[in-house]
Parts: structure tokens; sequence; C-alpha cells
């Protein structure tokens, strides 16, 4: 007599039913290091949105996503993991819903929190990457120099516009995110199309989608640039900064 | 040397050697603002041009 032996590891009939056009892939294997991989989302907003729907999709084991704000009527043109009769609550609880609701085969968790000095040892703890969705540089720091202290990947992506950029920053491979970008940009309320989320926020997923799978080629050291006005697509490569005060033997 | 500006705009400036952070300068650009490449290659402003 043969008895089934099913590990936790072992995807579910529902499980390889749901992700069979990506298995294609990747694999079962591939599917099941997905499963098994905790991420950690800063920010529900416009990127947030995007990269969080394609992952919960993907079925990223666990998610981790956090947004200290409430839903604004003028979050609605990009910010799609919330809908109308959201304004006014909490985006964590939004966004926890809608994921939950995408897939109820993953572990979301939803914080209210402003990330900080303080809290972001707490917010990574079990987390293996980092997707920057926010929306200023200097917590894109903190979450730069987290990912260089715990060496997990941190896939950066910014908008404005029609314009969008992204980057994979890999700890004690590639430069870091501020080598590329030593200094801040000046703060501003800037223009925000939704679908310039979705473009960034796609390409964001799908560079973790290649890391944890091993699969294709990583953007690293290449910051992609997209021009939605023209639909172009460039890249700009860079490196290390031998001086950059955040990975350098110096900067520790 | 040729510069392509943020708005796609091309001029053409004289000079060897000159430091990107002059050349910034030179057209009113905010350096916190742009991101400059040279080459294909993203430089630093104590990078020269030219």
């Amino acid at each position: 007599m043969c008895t089934a032996v099913r590990t936790d590891t072992m995807l579910s009939d529902a499980e390889k039913n749901r992700y069979s056009r990506q298995i294609r892939l990747f694999g079962e294997d591939g599917q099941e290091i997905l499963r098994g991989t905790s991420v950690f989302i800063a920010g529900a907003g416009g990127l947030g949105s995007a990269i969080s729907f394609y992952m919960a999709a993907a079925g990223f084991g666990k998610i981790r996503i956090c947004d200290c704000d409430s839903v604004e009527l003028s979050n609605l043109n990009r910010q799609i993991l919330h809908a109308n009769a959201d304004v006014g609550r909490a985006k964590a609880k939004s966004a926890y819903e809608t994921l939950t609701g995408i897939n109820p085969e993953i572990e979301v968790e939803a914080l209210v929190e402003t990330i900080s000095e303080e809290n972001i040892d707490q917010l990574l703890q079990g987390c293996d990457l980092i997707m920057d969705a926010m929306d200023n540089f200097p917590v894109r720091y903190l979450l730069n120099r987290s990912a260089l202290e715990r060496k997990i990947p941190l896939f950066h992506g910014a908008i404005s516009g029609y314009q969008g950029q992204a980057t994979t920053i890999i700890p004690g491979k590639t430069a870091c995110l501020a080598c590329v970008f030593p200094r801040a940009p000046p703060a501003s309320v800037f223009p925000a199309l939704g679908s310039t989320c979705g473009v960034i926020g796609s390409i964001q997923v799908t560079e973790a989608v290649k890391y944890v799978t091993g699969t294709g080629q990583l953007l690293e050291n290449r910051l992609l640039l997209w021009d939605g006005l023209c639909g172009c697509l460039d890249e700009m490569a860079y490196e290390r900064n031998a001086a950059c005060l955040m990975c350098s033997d110096g900067g520790h | 040397m040729l510069i392509v500006l943020p708005d796609g705009r091309t001029i053409e400036i004289a000079g060897n050697e000159v430091r990107i952070e002059d050349i910034l300068k030179q057209l009113f650009i905010n350096p916190e603002e742009v991101i400059v490449a040279k080459n294909g290659k993203i430089v630093p402003e104590e990078e020269t041009a030219g």
C-alpha cells in the first residue's frame, strides 16, 4: 500500500492550479521558494499598491506592509489597494483586506506605523527582502542602511508624473542606494499618475521574483528609467562609490 | 561637449575637463534635482567631462 506524503514545502493542488501559469516559468520548486519568502513593503500608496497586488498574486508567502496614513480621496487616482469606501480608513487595514481577498493562501501582516530608526529593526524582523514603495528619500536611506546591515536586497522604485525609475540593490555585490543618490532631492508634492506606479511597481516585483527564483538578469548596478511621455525605457550604469558613507568601509 | 538636458534638448558647450558640478552651475541646474550620466554611466559631481 502506498501512502501519499505531503510535506509543508509541497504545493497543494489549489496552489498548483492558482500559480499554474507562472509555474511554467520557474517550476514548482520556484513557486515553493516564493511561498517561503517573507517580504517587507514600505508603503501602501501608489507604488505599494502595485507592488503588493502583484506580490500577493504571485504567492510570496508572507507580506508585511507598513503605512502610517489614512486613505484620502486624492489618493484614489493611483492607490488601487484602496477603494472609495476606504476614505478615512487606515491604509494598512484597507491593504490587509484587499490582499487577503486576492490571495487567501498567503499571510499578510499590515501595520499602521511610521517607519523610523526606532522601529525599523522590528519591522524587518524575519523579512528576506525589502520593497521600496516610499515617497521620500530619508526613509529610503533608512531602508538602504537596513538592507546593508541585514545583507538582504532592496528593490528601489520611484515615480514622478509620467516618469519612473527602478534598480536592485544587493548588499555586498552592487552599489548601494547612497552611491547612486548621495543627496536626497528636495522634498516636494510631485505629480503622480497611477499607470506610472503600475509600470515601476511591476518592474520591482519582477526583479524580486527573479531574485528569489534565481532566474534572468537583475537590475544590478543599472538604473532603469521609464518615460511614459515618449514610451521609452532607458538605463544608466552606476558603480560603487569607494567613499560612500553607507556602504564603504569608511562609512560603517 | 554635447549635453542632453532633462527635457531632452541637447546643447553644446565648450571646454575640456570641466567639473560636472560647474557645468550644472553654468546651466542653472540644481544638482539635487538631477542625476548625471557620462557616456551612459552615472557619475558624481566631482567627475570631469569633456
